[in-house]
């Protein structure tokens, strides 16, 4: 991908959490790019790492963890050597904002939606209160929210599971961030209303010219709506690319197991299953931390830990299945 | 003989170990927790010495505690007795040191007998709701509506000036506390999964209450009880002094301190050192009860 | 003809909404508001809605956990609510429960053996070393080991926690389990795996299970038979392969229309309802999805419809399939 579109570049992240019971290497090594105007899906399992990748790019990660390494350049500047005060005053809300999965549990249940959104923008944008509150209702019409002058006024509890997701986008996008993490926006809806969302924050990005990370355990949302998809396991990023690519081409032995357990409508016979465990991550195994569940599983994989390697333009691998390909081309 | 019953008993003790190794790695997480906070350690220790001192109280002091030297009256401490000696010439440190017999003696009385019934009747108005629930609630509002302090003289008075009856005074005060404590606990405990499917097995409610909520209220009534431990004794105390409470000779420390009450001025050992000996094992079981609370609390835990 | 294991009948289940200070009953919650179901000895039928449709409910009361407000749910021709306590007690042999959340379906004091046998401590019928034997098939059948008798459900997985879930439920050698989301709260992977074991104990032991889910492509997975549930009622009912070939009820179209398909090449055209699930506590007049309705009649405000046989076992509750 071309390095100059990137908006995002994360290099080598290592974030760990330091337990009672040990050492919890959550990220080991985590490459990730995104580039302008693009959805990417963040996909894994639980465990895998892809929540703890969005609040390390935030910076939201709190004892006991801990980033220990990597660079995440974001804008030309390196993230984790900017201060707290300069995260939260020029990148948290303002450059970069995150949405989570329980709407409810992010929007302050003492005031109301629309106060809480033109808070945001005060904070961020030379705006009097007036003003703030006119923005505010703008952005929760463009949300697709019906009455926004008086969804403005409810408190969060007032609001359904859908409106207070769309509330959360609104205050996410209100102080035009290039960037929007959202993690698991929509796990907790039911399907009918998680398709208007999902429609919602692809329309959202053309007008807003922002880029999403969508961090999300399920393949169909990715399948659906995003550009580029990022397949993590144990803390490793193993596959990257198009979301064609993924969907259709996929290299590696654990996306194509993780594609074969879905139930897939229409489709009969005895799901795959792949073998064994999520492995435990104070005591991960050695070499490539897939390796004790692989198929195809080689004496170095358990040695040293596999490449990245680019099998088709914009397409890459973590796997020694492939690690010969790059180096015949 | 004995060897043989010996071997027998280590190979069952190895066999316990191994088959409930889980309970023993839940203890030794437990232990580690409360080691971290240096506040619990000391509450620990100093409620351990107040134990010890209660239980080998005859091997740490040759005085006889209700012995009386009037000829010594007021003595002020010295090598002999180095809390001095009271009003009616008794040595005050093996008073001091039996005086945490009694103390520890109201204390665990008190808990046991209010703890337990009322967690029992929390946790059953808990979980049957309805009419039994609303009567058992109006009852601890009324005594909850009462400081109680008040409430254990106007009981104690009732019944008279004794030990025993100090202790049914301030267990009658103290139940009701247990009794909300184990309410909430069941109202939250009752709606979980584990309990419909327990149900959905066919348990009867008397299995329910006892066997899968009354264990869930554990860990809160052990806090309150050590938290209250306390409150207990200083209500005990209190008692003492204002006239009710323990019968004289008893070394109960919170008499003593009001025996000194007409000397504090010169001399003053006879109300401090049952007041400084309040004061650690007060300080302690608060200390003690706080950090328990941190490291039996779930959420903590993990 | 032979009768169906289980019937239900006209079933409603009205939950009371108290206010004010006198705390007078105020309005209700029609959680299960005129259910009609069969389902067949040996089949998976399959229960499918979204939050707030009552399946939970409707599951519970199928096995008396939540006492129903009026209907009737017959189990091998009994009317399982009219029974007296101790008839009851035996009837829990027969039908069984696996419940969704792995994380609060087991009582986290309790060691596994306790959790799998109390079945058989409650009725009385194993205890000592009998006990034990039986408590270790059970975890054998759901692939669970020895070494795990003696752990606190702490010490597992959320599949494993499924999988103790399970086992309790086969201790008592039921004939019929209701199957509460259970693996809504796993992990793609670790699901497919606790499917294919209830399928295969589904067909070991010669089970019939009500298999609830909102998630479609696990429901069609799962199930011979399906019905789909909207705020309190039943929509439609039919095959797995009736419904997802020919879905007749509007609802069912949008719901599986909005179903995210792993496959970026399939790009059909989402069916986007306008408006949000309407709450049990209020529902539409008429027929309930009348205001997110694309067809939605002047008929459809006014009138609930009937359920409809098209077909033997294939029913649909619109007015537009007149």
């Amino acid at each position: 991908m071309n390095k100059e579109n990137s908006l995002l570049d994360i290099r080598n992240l290592k974030t760990y959490f330091y337990t009672y019971k040990g050492v919890v290497k959550a990220l080991e090594d985590v490459n990730l790019r995104i580039g302008t105007n693009e959805l990417l899906g963040l996909v894994g399992e639980t465990g895998c790492g892809k929540t703890v990748t969005g609040l390390s790019i935030l910076r939201l990660i709190d004892s006991p963890g801990k980033i220990v390494g990597g660079e995440i350049v974001f804008g030309g500047e390196d993230l984790l050597k900017l201060s707290e005060n300069e995260m939260s005053e020029r990148i948290r809300g303002k450059k970069i904002s995150m949405i989570f999965q329980e709407p409810r549990s992010s929007l302050n249940p003492t005031y109301t939606v629309g106060s809480q959104i033109s808070e945001a923008i005060r904070l961020h944008q030379r705006a009097d209160k007036r003003e703030a509150m006119r923005r505010a209702v703008s952005i929760l019409r463009q949300t697709g929210m019906p009455d926004p002058e008086r969804i403005a006024g409810e408190y969060p509890h007032e609001l359904s599971g859908g409106m207070a997701q769309r509330a959360m986008i609104a205050m996410a996008l209100s102080c035009d961030p290039e960037l929007l993490i959202a993690d698991e926006p929509t796990s907790s809806l039911d399907v009918t209303i998680e398709a208007q969302i999902l429609e919602l924050i692809k329309n959202l990005i053309s007008k807003f010219r922002a880029s999403v990370l969508l961090i999300t355990h399920d393949l169909g949302i990715v399948a659906e709506t995003c550009d580029k998809v990022a397949v993590m396991y144990a803390g490793n990023v193993i596959e990257y690319g198009d979301v064609r690519d993924i969907f259709k081409r996929h290299k590696h032995p654990y996306t194509e197991g993780l594609l074969n357990s879905i139930p897939k409508l229409k489709i009969s016979g005895e799901l795959y299953t792949i073998k064994g465990t999520v492995p435990n991550l104070i005591t991960p195994p050695t070499g490539c931390r897939f390796h004790p569940r692989c198929p195809e599983a080689m004496k170095k994989c358990s040695e040293l830990k596999p490449p990245d390697v680019e099998v088709e333009p914009g397409h890459s691998v973590s796997c020694f299945l492939y690690s010969d390909q790059e180096k015949r081309e | 003989m004995g060897v043989e019953n010996v071997e027998s008993f280590l190979q069952w003790l190895s066999r316990w170990k191994t088959e409930h190794e889980a309970m023993l790695e839940d203890f030794k997480y437990s232990l580690h927790l409360l080691r971290r906070s240096p506040l619990s350690m000391v509450g620990l220790i100093l409620i351990s010495a107040f134990v010890l001192i209660a239980v080998f109280a005859p091997l740490l002091t040759k005085y006889d505690p209700i012995e009386q030297d009037l000829q010594s009256r007021l003595q002020p401490p010295c090598w002999d007795n180095p809390f001095g000696r009271d009003q009616l010439g008794r040595d005050i440190l093996s008073r001091v040191i039996y005086g945490s017999r009694i103390s520890l003696r109201i204390g665990i009385t008190v808990i046991a007998i209010a703890a337990t019934t009322g967690t029992v009747l929390g946790v059953v108005a808990g979980y049957l709701g309805g009419i039994i629930d609303e009567i058992v609630m109006r009852i601890t509002d009324m005594f909850l509506a009462f400081p109680s302090l008040i409430l254990a003289m106007a009981i104690s008075a009732a019944l008279g000036r004794s030990l025993d009856n100090t202790v049914i005074a301030i267990g009658i005060v103290a139940w009701p506390t247990y009794a909300r404590l184990a309410r909430s606990q069941t109202l939250s405990v009752k709606e979980e999964q584990f309990v419909e499917a327990v149900r959905s097995l066919g348990a009867s409610r008397k299995r329910i209450i006892f066997s899968h909520i009354l264990p869930q209220c554990l860990p809160s009534i052990i806090i309150q009880a050590t938290l209250s431990m306390g409150g207990i004794m200083l209500t005990a105390a209190g008692l003492g002094f204002i006239g009710f409470g323990a019968e004289p000779p008893i070394p109960e420390w919170g008499v003593m301190i009001s025996d000194g009450r007409n000397f504090i001025m010169r001399e003053w050992w006879v109300s401090t050192f049952p007041g400084l000996a309040m004061l650690f094992a007060v300080l302690g079981f608060n200390l003690l009860g706080d950090g328990l609370r941190d490291v039996l609390d779930p959420r903590l835990r993990r | 003809m032979i009768k169906p294991l289980i019937e239900v009948k006209d079933l409603k289940k009205h939950f009371q909404v108290k206010g004010g200070i006198l705390q007078k009953v105020t309005g209700f919650v029609r959680a299960v508001d005129g259910v009609e179901l069969e389902i067949n000895r040996g089949e998976i039928f399959g229960l499918v809605g979204e939050s707030g449709c009552g399946k939970t409910t409707l599951g519970r009361t199928c096995l008396r956990l939540i006492e129903p407000t009026s209907g009737e749910v017959r189990f091998e021709d009994v009317d399982i609510l009219n029974l007296n306590l101790k008839d009851m007690q035996k009837m829990r042999l027969k039908v069984q429960m696996v419940f969704q959340d792995p994380f609060s379906s087991l009582d986290p004091r309790k060691m596994i053996k306790d959790t799998v046998g109390e079945g058989l401590i409650i009725h009385g019928l194993a205890k000592g070393s009998e006990l034990k034997e039986r408590v270790l098939q059970n975890l054998e059948r759901v692939g669970l080991k020895k070494e795990h008798l003696y752990r606190y459900p702490h010490e597992f997985s959320g599949g494993q926690r499924q999988r103790i879930g399970i086992a309790r439920s086969l201790i008592l050698n039921p004939k019929f389990i209701v199957l509460d989301e259970p693996t809504s709260a796993l992990d793609v992977s670790v699901q497919a795996k606790i499917l294919n074991l209830l399928l295969k104990l589904q067909k070991e032991l010669d089970l019939t299970y009500m298999f609830i889910s909102h998630n479609l492509s696990v429901i069609e997975y799962m199930s011979d038979r399906i019905a789909v549930m909207y705020v309190g009622k039943i929509v439609e009912t039919g095959t797995k392969v009736e419904l997802f070939e020919n879905p007749l009820h509007p609802y069912t179209r949008a719901l599986f229309s909005a179903i995210p398909i792993p496959d970026p090449d399939i790009k059909h055209k989402k069916i986007i309802l306008k408006g949000d699930v309407p709450s049990p506590l209020n529902p539409p007049s008429g027929c309930r999805f009348h205001p997110r309705c694309p067809y939605a009649e002047e008929l459809c405000e006014r009138e609930e419809p009937p359920s409809i046989e098209v077909n033997s076992g294939r029913k649909v509750a619109c007015h537009l399939t007149r």
